[in-house]
């Protein structure tokens, strides 16, 4: 299988705010869903995904699903994979499927906080618009994403436009480390 | 000197005064108390300091409490009869629980290290606390904020935010940071006196590990085998800052161990070992010993076939070089994640028929090894767990897993508990966290019990192909597959008798010990992710008491004395791997919520 999503449900501890919440106000933003939900966990700031201690992750950014598909999936997981579902009771309800067709090996695994449907409904949007037939992540991406500054992003291109019209060679701060020689090194005669 | 350490140092004098005219003292008396108490505040810790810890009952000066990782205290005003009256003393709430890269908070692993009253601890993300525990509470002192980029360091850090204490030297503190600094800061005042870069985060190293500071040098060990780093221990001369030896624990082209990667397409360059447990040193020896984790790729041992050395191994250092003086592999061509970080625990014992220089360590893979730690041979092995499946077990003469065949490139483990390429999903026991994860073990030296935390797991593994000549970035992991937890996890301490090698008392408890024991005369006291803080009889293992802290407890046990007084000591905070990679396996502990608390017990 060439991805394989880890399982877990995550433990969520950022103030998420769950479905009520945003019925009385805003429409929900689904930047603060993709971080408060802990996606950045395993598809990473960027959505590239990649792997992590429980395997790889999808990539986002290549994902041939359309956004009806991405609701799917943030609803109910993959099954045998690690991506947990949000939906609450997507295994209970038949929404989903059902329990009794699925086993331990297949079953995907509860996340920890329930998303609402509009909710996940952002969050898939989110993915659409941010991630989605992008090219590689860029400086400002990250900068935008982090609010602040962090090494994260430094070795990132910056846009054209930001660069001044011309594409910028990517900043390098290439970190030095005044390592020891390596102390099992065979010494050439 | 800030005002916080005069305020102190104030009330530490009068404590002192008050106690005297209590006792009648003369003033010159009195005087010399007083002195005593300031300068010793931040006194020196010297290589002789660290060799006689034994023999200060009072402080906890070291990582492991000695060079050998015993975590024995003499300390016996709390005892079996005692213990049942043990209360809070004092609490106080740290900091350092923010999230940042792929966490969504932080944990609290480390070992508090006591000198003449003072409390060095840290936070996940390396700030160092000072804390004075003169007068029976707790009280700031000062805080070094190392000021880590945590979206920086937590991209690449494979299992949280973590940082397992300090070490001190003559009046500093040396500490590291997860994003790969080694810092000193001065005792008296928490002011950074200078730091160093040793591991590159743009690589995916980090640092979790407390450093170990032997003869005037910091060890310090790197983490990051889920990233396909090169692992390597490194020696940091504190006088000139400067780093004076690397060894590397994968080998380079032509060095000895490079014959043990049999591909033709350079496995070696992500061939993991990371080194994120502190060691142990034998001064009679100048030997360092230290363990090296798994072999990268973690679960996909056919893209590396062979035993992948120094993989899964201990290493024996001479400390003034770095050179390897011996190794001993446990697990060669891992394909289970099982890491061979364990403390190694240095003993002088009588075993199997004679007087040795012993090195024991428990590991992942569910076994408990003696060594000669002169010379690498294998003394004995013991299974510690309930429940293993990947070998019908170890060679009585060499150690090595029965199935191994040193002519073979991948190695026929049983097939019904190995993961593989072929098998897609398989369920493995002990599952990937161990066995024995880092939380430390602790030795009796009187009742000569070895008291080993234990992960009573099985977890489910798929194995994936790694790609070849993977161009990884910051933070992108190479595992080869990864772990999920549909199978409950419980947990136990388990005591070995060192004189035979046999189990010989186990307690079994709801959760796995994530924060490790620590042994007094008659007790062992052992930390539960739930929060419970557990006395057990040192030679039954039989509950005696318990305190539930209300946060999960990720760190070793302590005990210290201040002023005559013995008090047990332990940080509270859930953090660290298991509540992302692991909690399925146990469902309950989700309830934890994130925390960053001291906890100190007394008898009244």
């Amino acid at each position: 299988m060439a991805r394989r999503l880890f399982a877990g449900a995550f433990a969520l501890f950022a103030a998420l705010p769950m479905g009520g919440a945003f019925a009385q106000g805003a429409a929900p933003n689904g930047e603060t869903i993709f971080k408060a939900a802990n996606c950045v966990a395993c598809h990473k700031w960027n959505g590239a995904g990649g792997g992590g201690y429980g395997g790889a992750a999808a990539n986002l950014r290549k994902t041939a699903l359309d956004e009806d598909g991405i609701v799917v999936t943030v609803r109910c997981g993959h099954s045998g994979g690690g991506m947990p579902y949000f939906e609450e009771g997507a295994y209970d309800n038949g929404s989903c499927g059902k329990k009794a067709d699925l086993d331990a090996t297949s079953m995907p695994a509860a996340a920890e906080h329930p998303l609402s449907p509009v909710e996940i409904k952002a969050v898939a949007g989110y993915v659409m618009t941010h991630f989605k037939g992008k090219g590689d992540p860029t400086f400002e991406e990250c900068t935008g994403f982090f609010g602040h500054e962090t090494h994260l992003c430094e070795d990132l291109p910056k846009t054209a436009s930001a660069a001044g019209g011309a594409p910028a060679p990517a900043p390098s701060h290439h970190l030095q480390i005044d390592a020891a020689p390596d102390a099992n090194a065979v010494k050439k005669p | 000197m800030t005002d916080q350490t005069t305020r102190s140092q104030t009330r530490t004098s009068a404590q002192a005064l008050l106690r005297a005219m209590v006792g009648g003292a003369s003033l010159l008396t009195l005087l010399a108390v007083t002195t005593t108490t300031t300068s010793a505040a931040d006194s020196g810790v010297t290589q002789q300091t660290l060799e006689a810890a034994d023999a200060n009952t009072a402080d906890w000066l070291t990582y492991g409490r000695n060079l050998s990782a015993h975590r024995f205290s003499p300390l016996a005003q709390i005892n079996r009869d005692t213990v049942k009256n043990l209360k809070v003393a004092y609490t106080l709430h740290l900091g350092g629980v923010e999230g940042g890269g792929i966490w969504t908070h932080g944990g609290l692993e480390a070992t508090p290290i006591v000198k003449d009253g003072f409390m060095y601890v840290t936070d996940g993300w390396g700030s160092v606390y000072k804390l004075d525990l003169h007068g029976g509470h707790a009280e700031l002192a000062w805080k070094m904020d190392p000021k880590t980029d945590h979206d920086w360091a937590g991209a690449v850090a494979c299992c949280g935010v973590d940082n397992r204490g300090v070490a001190l030297w003559h009046d500093q503190v040396i500490s590291h940071a997860l994003d790969g600094r080694l810092i000193a800061t001065n005792a008296a005042d928490g002011k950074v006196a200078w730091q160093r870069q040793i591991a590159n985060p743009d690589k995916s190293e980090s640092i979790t590990g407390a450093p170990l500071v032997i003869n005037d040098i910091a060890i310090s060990g790197v983490a990051g085998g889920e990233y396909g780093i090169r692992g390597w221990i490194a020696a940091t001369d504190l006088n000139t800052h400067k780093e004076i030896w690397r060894t590397y624990t994968i080998p380079a082209k032509g060095e000895p161990g490079s014959e043990t990667w049999k591909d033709n397409y350079n496995a070696m360059a992500t061939g993991g070992g990371a080194t994120w447990v502190t060691g142990t040193y034998d001064p009679k020896t100048e030997t360092l010993f230290w363990g090296v984790g798994n072999p990268g790729p973690d679960w996909d041992r056919q893209f590396r076939p062979g035993d992948n050395l120094y993989s899964d191994s201990v290493l024996a250092l001479d400390v003034k070089t770095g050179k390897i003086k011996w190794h001993y592999q446990y697990m060669p061509n891992d394909a289970f994640d099982y890491d061979g970080v364990s403390e190694p625990v240095l003993v002088d014992v009588e075993t199997k028929g004679a007087k040795r220089h012993v090195m024991m360590a428990a590991e992942r893979n569910g076994f408990a090894y003696a060594l000669d730690r002169d010379t690498g041979k294998f003394i004995w092995g013991e299974q510690f767990v309930d429940k293993q499946s990947w070998t019908k077990g170890l060679d009585p003469v060499t150690g090595k897993p029965l199935e191994y065949d040193p002519t073979k490139e991948i190695q026929p483990y049983l097939p019904e508990g190995t993961p593989s390429r072929e098998a897609g999903n398989k369920i493995v026991c002990p599952g990937s966290m161990g066995g024995k994860n880092w939380p430390p073990s602790a030795y009796n030296p009187t009742l000569k019990l070895w008291y080993i935390p234990v992960i009573e797991s099985c977890n489910r593994i798929t194995t994936t192909e790694a790609p070849k000549n993977p161009k990884l970035k910051p933070g992108e992991g190479f595992t080869g597959g990864g772990p999920s937890d549909p199978v409950r996890i419980t947990g136990s301490v388990a005591a070995i008798d060192v004189t035979t090698g046999k189990l010989v008392a186990k307690e079994r408890t709801p959760f796995p010990s994530l924060g490790g024991v620590l042994a007094t005369p008659d007790l062992v006291f052992n930390s539960e992710p739930d929060g419970k803080l557990v006395a057990l009889d040192a030679k039954t293992l039989k509950p005696l008491w318990q305190f539930d802290t209300g946060a999960g407890l990720n760190a070793p046990p302590i005990t210290f004395s201040v002023d005559g007084k013995q008090y047990v000591a332990v940080l509270a905070g859930l953090g660290g791997a298991w509540d992302k990679w692991y909690i399925d396996g146990t469902p309950e502990l989700k309830k934890i919520q994130p925390g960053s608390s001291l906890y100190v017990f007394s008898l009244n």
